[in-house]
């Protein structure tokens, strides 16, 4: 399985106009529209902070030092994406050395299990945090800030979950030697992306007094 | 590719399709003569809509002439360097493109946006100015279909008919009691939507007496089509009677209207409608204290005429489809009457 | 390999595997096809819809339809005139084009292709299947919030349309991203972007525009029904909800719409003109600037369409100054127009005559922009007729002329036949006259005060004469529109034999044989001038032949190389992909576990297609 281990690059691979590989091209456009979405999906919850007519209002109900963990952890999931990519990558320069690949190839599936696993965990939080609130009497269509804050939370945390299901397709597909370093690097820009939307949404949410 | 000799049947077309042109060419510049028409936005009787209208005139001539000049290039080139029977093959000068003429063309346009921007934001200045102090506050409050009328520092409401002075300033308070509506009376101003959850406002000072059409502009569902209404521009003598006899509560009834009065009251009705000086205060529909002083009901679509009333009281779902008056039970030909009656007396 | 395996000439093969071969289909020349038959029958679905709002208003209190069914038909005739006919039909010639025009065999991802064009089937029949429910959208084509909410419009209708739009909108960013993948990373060698056609360059801004414009609607058609499935806030005004927050969306998406729809036309006309011309496109470096200009300027205009809103004085003035700003690259693009017509030898074909159509039109449509843009006036332009006669100049005279155009001029290239001259003119003539005589009026009215959206109006508002005028051109319109089906039909069986270049034309898409092979290049050419096709006949001398670049040495180089092609192999999982997102729409309004159904099945089916191979594991290697 070791020469199976690591997919040759494709051969159907044809030189492009700019020598870049359309798939990575495509996830950078495909990122620009999300941009726009999140974007968008900010921006009303701006528009609308302080809005509600009824409680419970954010400065009763979110609960700073738990959210900085969770994004501790989704920060640490990005260093790990960054150590799983560059495994990958080192294990495909060592195609004559069938050992050493074996090494990296198996540093670089350690990393890409821990960051599914630490996004798992930033999802946790995230559930936890949406019970609590239920708890506290805020839900969907309690306010305008329950409104606001579940659809943009829960979308980033739906791309959160599509990305770990990416992540674990790509452990899972390792083994079957279908990985190239390129297919961990487009998950890879997913998945940072995400990471800095959230950061974006902690910085505005959570962090921004009320 | 070369154009036969013969005159092809779609040549015909060709005339007739010319001919068109020239005749639509023709009815607009004729337009610019401009019909009076009811609703028209071109005869203006306010001073905001005057310098509204001021600002439409140098716009649109602005337009035409830019239409002619290009399209006078555009025609001139076909028919100049049209190919003819007669023609060789040879290929004409491949010019790429010419940077002065370029940059000609590229300030023509710039010149002629400052100019129109100019002139916007002059006309803009006038008509976004505050009203005067003294401006009469009148606060209209649309509803699917039909308009509710405050005259806040008077005391009175009303519903689809708007009095107002002439030579005096009125200052409109516009809000909506469910979806977006449009505040729009051509003849006296350009429109002005009605949001759910705030208030819009404005102002012009009308300059003649009249009966003026007006017509909600945004689309607000089932019903939109029928949703108009009036404004009166009165003499202050005739606008400070008409305040007096608002404020009044509804006149006595005898014989069938005291009859209809009680069915208004023992019925549907008084869910809805308020009667000002009876036991009918529902807000759900217009105030019908004095209906029969209006000119026109429904929304501004029918004559105030007994057999409109009574068609309206009798079937108004037929006469405008989709609008809120629903009756729990059906109305015997006599109730009928009888409403009509009452509300015919409603002076 | 290398022959025919052209849409036409496909060899006699049973009705199945023809069926079957085509929605397998990940040909991109097959897909434009498929595109532009769908639209096409939109197109008819859509003018029908137009023609029954026509009888309707032909005379004051017009008794053909009630107000509901009014209601629904002017929304679905907006909606599916800009979705479901003028991006797809836009789509249609960037499917078929884009490749050619480029020198590339295919886009670059063909089975996200046929994705697009399952999905947008989808969501465009989602949309349509409400007739059946009698729950057809009423809400106009822009939905406004809060009429669209679930108090105001219960019932399905709105969620047909709204998640109908949902799936249309990802058809339509998953193809934008191919197309700008492709024209990035596709070109053949030595076509620098500076040296691509014009057409190339609109699709290009076109899908940029795309890509950006559509999560905004996106974001806002979700925000609705969420509102309505589970009941959010969003646009609640008791809950201190803001129908504005809907108003914005939904322009920040639609105003750059308008230039999603308008710039396939440009790029069309670009085409047409320099060829029937003779002539190189006048200032195309300024004509792509300008391009690239009006989409960066239309993502800063969208409040025009809300000056009755009272957003005060300052963002009004500014909006209304953005707009016009608008007016110096339109301007520059007609002016180039012109200027590339004038001093060449100008051919009267269909294809010319509906670009010089489509200049004359758009010219009206443009100029009353920016009388639309002066706010005082909008204050009573604003959803009236004067409002629908300007942007149907823009969208039937700048797109719908221009994409006619387009369709005389690239059909011998489609088909490998010529259409008819002579019911083409015919075509152009009546279509030409009647639009005018349809939508010129229409500012009449809206100048007297004709509302727009209203079924009935009361006679003697001096509306009358113009409306049963406008009734009757719109007929007209249908007339012309039948004239250009029977064209399509019978110059397929009996267009002269068209050979590759028919027009002399000057791009690539000109040097291989109509139909085309399916992998489109025997060798992929090499580039050294705009216009390398007539750079290739004429050199780029001044009238005389020059002699043909053949011994270029980069292009013998790489020729050995390219002879042994394969080309990707069919694949229906984008189409299972597609049916999939489809019941998850159609699920939220049936029952939710549909819904969860749909998606499970759209995950099952993106890993089928993630798994399967692109090509056969013996053409591999």
């Amino acid at each position: 399985m070791s020469d199976a281990a690591i997919a040759h690059e494709a051969p159907e691979e044809h030189p492009t106009s700019t020598g870049l590989n359309h798939r990575k091209i495509l996830m950078w456009a495909f990122l620009g529209s999300e941009c726009i979405f999140f974007g968008s999906l900010i921006t009303t919850y701006l528009v609308y902070r302080g809005k509600s007519v009824v409680g419970p209002y954010p400065s009763e109900i979110l609960n700073i030092p738990l959210t900085s963990v969770s994004t501790f952890v989704l920060l640490m999931s990005s260093l790990a994406m960054v150590l799983a990519l560059a495994g990958f990558e080192r294990a495909a320069g060592a195609a004559g050395d069938v050992e050493r690949q074996q090494q990296e190839l198996k540093k670089g599936r350690f990393w890409l299990l821990m960051t599914a696993v630490l996004g798992t965990g930033f999802l946790g939080f995230q559930a936890y945090e949406f019970i609590e609130f239920v708890h506290h009497g805020l839900g969907l269509t309690t306010n305008l800030f329950g409104t606001t804050f579940f659809v943009l939370t829960g979308f980033h945390g739906t791309h959160v979950g599509v990305g770990v299901l990416w992540l674990v397709s790509l452990l899972v597909l390792s083994y079957f030697g279908k990985v190239k370093p390129l297919d961990v690097e487009l998950g890879g820009l997913y998945w940072h992306f995400v990471d800095i939307v959230w950061i974006i949404i902690f910085t505005l949410i959570y962090l921004i007094p009320h | 590719m070369r154009l036969t000799g013969h005159a092809p049947a779609w040549r015909l077309a060709r005339m007739a399709g010319l001919v068109a042109i020239g005749a639509v060419v023709a009815a607009f510049l004729a337009g610019c003569g401009a019909v009076d028409t009811p609703q028209t936005m071109l005869f203006p009787r306010s001073d905001n809509n005057q310098a509204i209208n001021d600002l439409y005139a140098p716009l649109t001539w602005l337009a035409v002439v830019i239409f002619i000049i290009v399209q006078g290039l555009l025609v001139y080139s076909i028919f100049r360097f049209r190919v003819r029977d007669d023609d060789d093959d040879s290929i004409p000068p491949q010019i790429h493109g010419n940077t002065r003429l370029e940059i000609v063309w590229t300030l023509a346009p710039s010149i002629v946006v400052v100019i129109m921007l100019i002139l916007t934001y002059q006309t803009m200045a006038v008509i976004e100015a505050d009203p005067p102090p003294d401006a009469l506050r009148v606060r209209v409050v649309g509803h699917q279909w039909w308009w509710e009328v405050h005259y806040p520092d008077h005391d009175v409401v009303t519903a689809n008919e708007i009095h107002i002075p002439i030579d005096r300033a009125v200052y409109f308070e516009l809000e909506s009691n469910d979806v977006i509506h449009s505040f729009w009376v051509p003849r006296l101003m350009g429109k002005r939507d009605l949001m759910p959850g705030s208030t819009n406002t404005i102002w012009f000072t009308p300059s003649e007496e009249g009966l003026y059409l007006g017509q909600c502009a945004e689309y607000c569902g089932t019903a939109h089509a029928q949703m108009r209404f009036h404004v009166v521009v009165e003499s202050e003598t005739a606008f400070n009677n008409w305040l007096e006899r608002q404020r009044e509560p509804a006149v006595e009834m005898t014989g069938d209207a005291a009859e209809g009065a009680a069915l208004f009251v023992s019925r549907a009705c008084v869910t809805c409608h308020t009667i000002r000086g009876t036991d009918a205060i529902g807000t759900i529909g217009p105030d019908l204290t004095h209906v029969a002083r209006r000119s026109y009901i429904a929304g501004g679509i029918l004559e105030n005429t007994p057999g409109n009333v009574r068609n309206w009281i009798g079937d108004s779902q037929s006469l405008k489809p989709g609008n809120l008056m629903v009756l729990p039970v059906e109305l015997s030909e006599e109730d009928i009457r009888l409403l009509t009656a009452y509300i015919l007396a409603l002076k | 390999m290398a022959t025919v395996t052209g849409v036409q000439t496909r060899e006699r093969v049973s009705a199945g595997a023809a069926i079957w071969s085509w929605v397998t289909t990940i040909d991109h020349k097959r897909i434009g096809v498929l595109y532009f038959v769908t639209s096409l029958i939109y197109f008819m679905v859509g003018g029908f819809e137009a023609l029954l709002i026509r009888l309707q208003l032909a005379t004051p209190d017009g008794q053909i339809l009630d107000t509901d069914t009014y209601n629904q038909l002017f929304t679905m005739h907006g909606t599916a005139m800009v979705f479901m006919v003028a991006m797809p039909m836009a789509a249609a010639f960037f499917n078929f084009l884009i490749p050619l025009m480029i020198g590339a065999r295919d886009v670059a991802f063909p089975r996200l292709n046929a994705f697009s064009y399952w999905t947008f089937l989808g969501g465009s029949l989602l949309m349509h299947s409400s007739f059946l429910f009698g729950q057809a959208p009423d809400g106009g084509w822009f939905g406004y919030a809060n009429l669209t909410s679930k108090e105001y419009t219960p019932g399905l209708s709105i969620d047909f349309w709204g998640l109908g739009l949902l799936v249309l909108g990802v058809a339509s960013v998953a193809a934008a991203l191919n197309f700008i993948i492709t024209i990035i990373n596709l070109r053949a060698p030595g076509m620098t972007l500076m040296r691509m056609p014009v057409f190339v360059w609109m699709t290009f801004v076109t899908s940029f525009l795309i890509i950006f414009a559509f999560p905004a609607i996106t974001v806002a058609l979700i925000f609705l029904e969420f509102d309505r499935l589970f009941g959010t806030n969003f646009y609640e005004v008791a809950e201190g909800g803001d129908p504005m927050l809907w108003q914005h969306l939904f322009w920040v998406f639609g105003h750059p719409e308008v230039y999603i729809l308008v710039l396939p036309g440009f790029g069309i006309a670009s085409e047409i003109l320099p060829t029937f011309s003779r002539k190189p496109i006048f200032g195309y470096s300024a004509m792509v600037f300008a391009a690239v200009a009006i989409a960066f300027l239309g993502f800063s205009v969208w409040a025009h369409h809300m000056f009755t809103t009272g957003m005060g004085t300052i963002a009004d003035a500014a909006f209304a100054g953005s707009t016009m700003l608008i007016a110096i690259p339109t301007g520059i693009k007609m002016f180039n127009w012109v200027a590339t017509c004038f001093g060449g030898r100008i051919r009267l074909t269909v294809p010319m005559l509906f670009a010089l159509g489509f200049l004359t039109t758009f010219l009206i449509g443009g100029l009353t922009g920016p009388m639309l843009a002066a706010v005082p006036l909008d204050l009573h332009f604003q959803d009236t007729y004067f409002v629908v006669g300007h942007f149907h100049y823009v969208l039937f005279g700048g797109l719908i002329l221009a994409l006619m155009g387009g369709v005389y001029y690239w059909y011998p290239k489609i088909t490998g036949r010529m259409m008819s001259e002579k019911i083409g003119k015919w075509h152009f003539w009546l279509m030409f006259t009647f639009m005018n005589l349809t939508f010129f009026p229409m500012h009449f009215v809206g100048v007297d005060g004709m509302p727009r959206r209203v079924g009935t109006y009361a006679a003697g508002m001096g509306w009358d004469f113009w409306n049963m005028l406008i009734s009757i051109s719109a007929f007209g319109i249908a007339l012309s529109v039948l004239v250009f089906l029977h064209n399509l039909v019978v110059s397929y069986k009996k267009g002269k034999p068209a050979g590759n270049d028919p027009w002399d034309a000057r791009t690539l898409e000109w040097a291989i044989p109509s139909p085309p092979p399916e992998h489109n290049f025997d060798e992929i050419p090499h580039i050294t001038h705009r216009d390398q096709v007539w750079y290739d006949k004429y050199g780029d001398g001044h009238g005389s032949a020059a002699e043909l670049r053949k011994t270029d040495a980069d292009a013998d180089e790489q020729a050995d190389e390219e002879h042994d092609v394969h080309m990707p192999n069919p694949s229906y999982w984008p189409l299972v992909v597609s049916a999939g997102l489809t019941i998850a729409a159609a699920g939220l309004m049936i029952h939710i576990a549909v819904a969860v159904f749909g998606v499970l099945w759209t995950v099952g089916a993106v890993y089928a297609w993630s798994l399967e191979p692109a090509s056969t594991p013996s053409e591999e290697h």
